[in-house]
C-alpha cells in the first residue's frame, strides 16, 4: 500500500496527469484575473485533442500536431471572445454552448474524414518521445519521478512558473489584475479593458489547444470521442481554488493529478473500480471544503 | 510664472437628445486657487466636468489650458494635460496595496519587471512634497475612507495633475476628517496647484472657495466671491426660490415611549459584538438622531430592531408595551414599524419593477381583497397615484420602471410609502443621502410633520447635520456604543464631532 501511496510510478504519473490541467488551469487564470467567466475549457481541450491527432496523422510529427491543436484552439477561443466581449452573450452560455456541442462536433469531424466512430488509431499518429534528463535521472527515487516525461509536462510547470512571474511582477499582470477587480477603474488609470480582456483570452485559447494536444500524444497516439472525460472542469476547478493565482493553481492541478494516478495504481488491488474512479472528484470536493472553511477563518481573522 | 489664468472654458455646450445638460458655460479658473462649482442634482456639474476630462464631447464650445485651445484625444489624453479627477466613488482596487493603487497604469519599470523601489521613491516624493503620510503597502480595503481619499489624491497628482477636481469629496467624512482635507486642499493650493471643487454643501464651500461657480438647470447662474455670498443667498441661487435651510420646529407634545430597548448587544455574522449593552427610548412625537461615523453598528443595531437579525440573549425591545423582542420581520411591520432604508435602490425598491410595486411593498397584504389572495388594482393604483402626488415623485405614470427614476425621486417614493401607513414607529436611516437640496427640504419637512402627528421616529444619519437639523434628542454611536449628545441645540457640531470620534472616553 505505502508503495502505491508514495511509489515512483504513482508519482511519476501524477506530473503526466497533472500536465494537461496545468497547462488549461494555468492559462485560464489570465481569463479568470481579467475577470472573464470561460468554463468552456473542456470543450476547447477536446477539439484540440483532435486536431493535435489529425496534425500529427498527417505528417507524423506530434509537434505539428501540437501547432495544429494550437491553431484551431486559438480560432474557437477568438470565437469566444467575439461572442462575450462584443456580442454581448452571456459566458455561461456561450461555455455550455461549446461544452455540449464540442462532443458531436468532433465525432462528427471524425466521421466525415475517416468514417471511424469511436476511436481514431493508425500508426501514422506519432506521440511525443520521453525526454531523459541526465544526471538527474540518477538521483534515486526523484529521477524516476521527474526524467523520462515528455516536453510537454516541463512546458507545463515551466509556463507556471512564468504565468506567476507575468502575473505578479509585470506591469502586464498587474494590469491583467486591475481589469479584474474594478473595470471602472482601471479604465481611470487608462488601461484599455478590452485589450487585456482579449490578450488573456488569447492565452487561454493557447493553453487550451497544448492540453488538449497533451492528451492524445502523451503516448497512447490514439484520439477517443469525449477524451478529456472532465479535465476541463477539473481545470475550472483548479483555477476556482487557486484564485487565479497560478502557483496555487498548479499545486491544486497536482493534487487532481495526484488522485488521477492513484486511480490507476489502485486498480490492481481489490478495491471496487467505481470507488477508486471517484478519487478525483472526491478530492475536488475535499480541496473546496478545506479552502472554504480557511477562507472562513481569514475573514474573521480580517475583522 | 504662467499667466494667472490655468484654464478657461468657453461656451461649452452639451445636449443629451432634447435635454440640455450644459447650456453655453463659460468660466475661468485661476491658478493656485480653490474654485467651487456648486447646483443640485442634475444642473450639469458632472457633465461639465465629464467635458473637462474628457469623458464627453462637448458639442460645440472650446477649452483654453495656459492660453492655448487644446482638444484632448481621450481621457489619458486630458490626464497628460494636467487634469486628474477624483471621483466620488473611489476609483480603487480593494486587494491592492496603496502603493500599487497609485502607480496603477503609470508603472515605471526595469527589464519588464516593475521596479518597486523607484515607484516607490517617486511616490513618497510627492507624499512628502505635499504633507500625505501612506501606508504605502497596506491593502487598501483595510483602510478608513479618510485615507483612501488622499490614496485618490496623490494618485493624480503621481499622474501628474496641475488641475484637481475633487467630486463631492466631503459626502463620507466626519466634520474632523473634512478639516483635515480643507488643510490638504490648501496646502495644495499653496503650492501652486489649482482645485476644482464640487458640492452642494454650502458652508464648506463658502469655508474653502476663493470663487464660486452657480449651475442651475444647465446654465451657469452666477460666478461670485465667498466673501459676497452666504448660505441662504447660495441656495436661492442653486434652487431658483428660497429655501429653507433650517426647519422650523413647531411645539409639539411628546407622549409615551413607543420604542423601548433595553441591553441590547449584537453580533454581527462573523461574530464580532457590533452594538454593546445599548439602552435608549423614543417617545411619541419625538425624532431620535443617532449620529457617528459609519460602520460604528448603527446597521446592526438597526437590523435587531428591525428584526433582520437575532439579538443576544438579555436583549428587550417593546413597541409601547408589547415586547416585540422575537417578533419577525413581518410581525413587527404588522405592528405598525416603518422603515426607510439606507441603501434604497436594493433594500427600499425593487429598481427593475414598476412603480406601483415598490410602493406597496411590504404592505401589500393591505392591499389586497379580503380573504383572498388576489391583488387589488383599483385600491392600488389609487394609492400610488395619491403618493406619487402627495410626495411629487417626477414619474410619468405609477408603471414606470423604478430604476429609471432620479435617487431623490426613488427617495421620495419611499418615504411616501412608508409614511403614508399608520405607523407608530419609523426607523429612518440616510433619508437625504444624495439627493439634492430641494428634495432634502421636502423630505426635512414631511419627517418633522409626521413627527408632530405623534409618530416616534429614529433618525440614524451620517450626515451630522442632519442629525442636529431635525433631533429632539441626540445619541452618538461609536464603536457599537451609545453616547448622549443632548437635546437639540445642547452640544455644538465640534462637540458632537468629538464624540463620534470616541472622545467620550476622555470626557
Amino acid at each position: 500500500m505505502f508503495k502505491i501511496l508514495f511509489g515512483t510510478i504513482t508519482f511519476s504519473a501524477m506530473l503526466r496527469m497533472s500536465a494537461p490541467l496545468i497547462l488549461s488551469a494555468v492559462g485560464g487564470s489570465f481569463n479568470n484575473r481579467a475577470g472573464t467567466l470561460n468554463i468552456a475549457h473542456e470543450a476547447i481541450m477536446l477539439i484540440g485533442a483532435f486536431f493535435a491527432v489529425y496534425g500529427s496523422y498527417l505528417t507524423s510529427n506530434p509537434w505539428i500536431g501540437l501547432l495544429v491543436a494550437i491553431g484551431v484552439c486559438l480560432i474557437v477561443s477568438v470565437i469566444y471572445g467575439v461572442f462575450v466581449f462584443h456580442i454581448g452573450s452571456n459566458p455561461m452560455v456561450v461555455s455550455i454552448a461549446l461544452n455540449t456541442g464540442a462532443g458531436g462536433f468532433t465525432a462528427l469531424v471524425l466521421y466525415s474524414l475517416f468514417r471511424i466512430r469511436g476511436s481514431l488509431v493508425d500508426s501514422r499518429i506519432k506521440s511525443f518521445s520521453v525526454i531523459d534528463i541526465p544526471f538527474i535521472k540518477n538521483i534515486p527515487w526523484l529521477g524516476k519521478i521527474v526524467s523520462g516525461q515528455i516536453a510537454l509536462v516541463y512546458i507545463a510547470f515551466l509556463f507556471a512558473a512564468i504565468a506567476w512571474i507575468v502575473m505578479y511582477r509585470t506591469t502586464f499582470g498587474l494590469h491583467i489584475r486591475a481589469v479584474g477587480m474594478n473595470p471602472k477603474a482601471a479604465q481611470t488609470a487608462g488601461i484599455s479593458i478590452l485589450k487585456y480582456k482579449w490578450i488573456a483570452n488569447i492565452i487561454c485559447g493557447i493553453a487550451d489547444g497544448a492540453a488538449g494536444a497533451f492528451l492524445p500524444l502523451c503516448g497512447i497516439s490514439m484520439f477517443t470521442e469525449d477524451m478529456s472525460s472532465g479535465r476541463g472542469f477539473l481545470a475550472v476547478a483548479a483555477i476556482l481554488i487557486g484564485q487565479g493565482n497560478p502557483i496555487k493553481v498548479m499545486l491544486s492541478c497536482l493534487l487532481f493529478g495526484y488522485a488521477e494516478a492513484l486511480t490507476v495504481s489502485l486498480q490492481n488491488i481489490n478495491i471496487p473500480s467505481q470507488i477508486v474512479l471517484m478519487l478525483p472528484y472526491v478530492a475536488t470536493v475535499f480541496v473546496l471544503l478545506v479552502s472554504g472553511i480557511r477562507n472562513l477563518k481569514t475573514q474573521k481573522d480580517v475583522l | 510664472m504662467a499667466s494667472e489664468t490655468i484654464l478657461e472654458l468657453k461656451h461649452i455646450t452639451k445636449r443629451f437628445g432634447k435635454l440640455v445638460a450644459n447650456d453655453d458655460i463659460s468660466f475661468k479658473l485661476k491658478r493656485g486657487t480653490v474654485h467651487a462649482i456648486i447646483g443640485e442634482n442634475g444642473a450639469g456639474k458632472s457633465t461639465l466636468m465629464n467635458i473637462l476630462t474628457d469623458i464627453y464631447k462637448a458639442d460645440s464650445g472650446d477649452i483654453y489650458l495656459n492660453g492655448e485651445k487644446v482638444i484632448f484625444k481621450d481621457p489619458m489624453d486630458a490626464c497628460k494635460h494636467g487634469i486628474g479627477m477624483v471621483y466620488q466613488e473611489f476609483m480603487l482596487f480593494n486587494s491592492l496595496t496603496v502603493l500599487e493603487n497609485i502607480i496603477m497604469g503609470f508603472e515605471k519599470k526595469k527589464r519588464g519587471l516593475i521596479d518597486t523601489r523607484a515607484n516607490r521613491k517617486a511616490v513618497e516624493e510627492i507624499c512628502n512634497k505635499y504633507g500625505f503620510v501612506l501606508p504605502l503597502d497596506a491593502c487598501v480595503k483595510d483602510l478608513p475612507v479618510s485615507l483612501l481619499q488622499q490614496v485618490e489624491i496623490v494618485k493624480i497628482l503621481y499622474r501628474g495633475a496641475e488641475i484637481l477636481i475633487l467630486d463631492e469629496p466631503t459626502s463620507i467624512l466626519t466634520p474632523q476628517g473634512i478639516e483635515g482635507l480643507f488643510k490638504a486642499i490648501r496646502f495644495l493650493v499653496q503650492s501652486g496647484k489649482t482645485v476644482i471643487f464640487i458640492t452642494h454643501k454650502l458652508k464648506e464651500v463658502l469655508a474653502i472657495a476663493d470663487a464660486i461657480t452657480v449651475l442651475r438647470n444647465g446654465k451657469l447662474i452666477a460666478d461670485i466671491r465667498p466673501e459676497d455670498a452666504n448660505e441662504e443667498k447660495l441656495a436661492n441661487l442653486m434652487v431658483g426660490r428660497d429655501v429653507l435651510l433650517r426647519v422650523k420646529k413647531e411645539e409639539k407634545k411628546i407622549g409615551n415611549p413607543v420604542l423601548s430597548v433595553k441591553n441590547l448587544s449584537v453580533k454581527d455574522s462573523d461574530g464580532n459584538v457590533r452594538v454593546k449593552d445599548v439602552n435608549f427610548e423614543v417617545r411619541a412625537g419625538e425624532i431620535v438622531g443617532i449620529a457617528g461615523v459609519a460602520n460604528s453598528g448603527q446597521k446592526e443595531l438597526i437590523e435587531s430592531l428591525y428584526g433582520l437579525c437575532i439579538p443576544e440573549k438579555g436583549a428587550e425591545i417593546y413597541l409601547e408595551e408589547k415586547e416585540i423582542t422575537h417578533f419577525s420581520c413581518r410581525e413587527r411591520r404588522c405592528s405598525g414599524i416603518g422603515y426607510v432604508p439606507q441603501d434604497r435602490l436594493h433594500d427600499g425598491v425593487n429598481s427593475g419593477a414598476e412603480l406601483w410595486e415598490s410602493a406597496i411593498m411590504g404592505y401589500h397584504i393591505a392591499h389586497g381583497f379580503k380573504n383572498s389572495v388576489m391583488l387589488d388594482y383599483d385600491d392600488i393604483n389609487m394609492f400610488s397615484k395619491k403618493i406619487i402626488e402627495e410626495y411629487a415623485v417626477k414619474t410619468p405614470n405609477q408603471h414606470a420602471i423604478v430604476g429609471t427614476l432620479s435617487g431623490g425621486n426613488i427617495q421620495k417614493l419611499i418615504v411616501g410609502r412608508e409614511f403614508s401607513q399608520e405607523n407608530r414607529l419609523l426607523i429612518i436611516e440616510d433619508p437625504t443621502r444624495g439627493i439634492d437640496i430641494g428634495a432634502i427640504e421636502f423630505i426635512w419637512k414631511k419627517i418633522i410633520s409626521l413627527a408632530a402627528s405623534g409618530v416616534g421616529i429614529l433618525l440614524v444619519s451620517h450626515e451630522l447635520n442632519e442629525v442636529m437639523e431635525l433631533s429632539d434628542h441626540i445619541l452618538v454611536m461609536y464603536n457599537g456604543k451609545l453616547y448622549d449628545g443632548g437635546h437639540s441645540g445642547e452640544l455644538t457640531e465640534e462637540k458632537i464631532g468629538y464624540l463620534m470620534m470616541g472622545g467620550a472616553h476622555d470626557a
